[in-house]
């Protein structure tokens, strides 16, 4: 799954661009992936210095909220919320994508996941072929029911932002980066090691078995 | 043989292929039963608590636990 991210701000907010956000307040939910596009969207438009962030809920309901009542300059959103924010009139001063990795612990054999990697793949090919139909699920499968949400028409998401493709092997290097990345802000430490973090044979014989 | 996983919670944001598949049977198809497991009271742990370098987060908590095999990050 792909994962759109929007780096949003008040209606009437004088912020019109990420470097608009340099030393302002950022909410993200440190942990989620969430949380490091926002870094990246951040990092990407000022110097590190000039980021300033804290921790807020992972309820994106609830930092939406906090932001409208001006807890903090910016917050970071997923769909549906992506949706509300526009509709509430919140400026988008960035958004970007990344992906979500599923993690396996060793109980999952190369037949287990070969067939959920089957299975996600045909979900992806029905949701790519209809996502207008789809985007109910932004709607019946959020954090809980809010008003906010339940008021969204199936026509009010933006298409572009739902992004949806089949699972692939995690590319060794794009790991190797994660990491790397990861480590430069202090949320891991020690050297990145491809065997404590990828099963190459289980992920090789997973993804051959189609 | 019918296979069985389990896996923590997805929303729409990130597992809508999941949900799909789930709906539409798709991975019973593929000989696959999917669950996803529940949380307890207290799972849910605010992410404000946490610091960049010490994150607080629900993300594997469930695997952890031994309650779920797989969880997406």
């Amino acid at each position: 799954m792909v994962v759109c991210g929007a780096l949003i701000v008040a209606p009437h907010a004088s912020i019109y661009t990420p470097q608009d956000l340099a030393h302002r307040l950022v909410a993200l939910d440190y942990g989620n992936g969430t949380a490091y596009a926002g870094l990246q969207m951040l990092e990407s438009a000022m110097p590190r210095e000039a980021v300033n962030t804290r921790s807020f809920d992972a309820n994106t309901a609830k930092r939406f909220a906090a932001l409208m009542a001006g807890e903090f300059d910016a917050t970071v959103v997923q769909e549906p919320w992506i949706t509300v924010a526009e509709k509430a009139g919140c400026r988008l001063v960035s958004t970007t994508f990344f992906y979500g990795t599923w993690v396996a612990n060793d109980t999952i054999d190369a037949e287990t996941y070969g067939a959920f990697v089957r299975a996600t793949t045909e979900a992806a090919r029905r949701i790519n072929a209809d996502k207008r139909s789809y985007v109910r699920y932004f709607k019946t499968h959020d954090f809980e029911p809010t008003p906010e949400v339940q008021a969204l028409s199936l026509d009010d998401f933006n298409l572009s932002r739902l992004q949806v493709k089949a699972p692939e092997p995690i590319p060794e290097a794009d790991a190797r980066w994660d990491w790397d990345w990861m480590s430069s802000w202090g949320v891991l430490s020690g050297e990145y090691d491809i065997e404590s973090q990828i099963n190459v044979a289980v992920q090789a014989a997973a993804h051959a078995g189609g | 043989m019918l296979r069985t996983m389990v896996i923590e919670p997805v929303r729409a944001f990130n597992g809508m292929d999941v949900l799909v598949a789930l709906d539409e049977d798709l991975f019973a198809a593929e000989g696959l039963e999917v669950q996803c497991a529940s949380r307890e009271p207290g799972d849910m742990r605010s992410t404000a608590d946490g610091t960049l370098e010490q994150p607080v987060s629900a993300q594997g908590l469930l695997q952890k636990r031994g309650a779920a095999s797989m969880y997406q990050a």
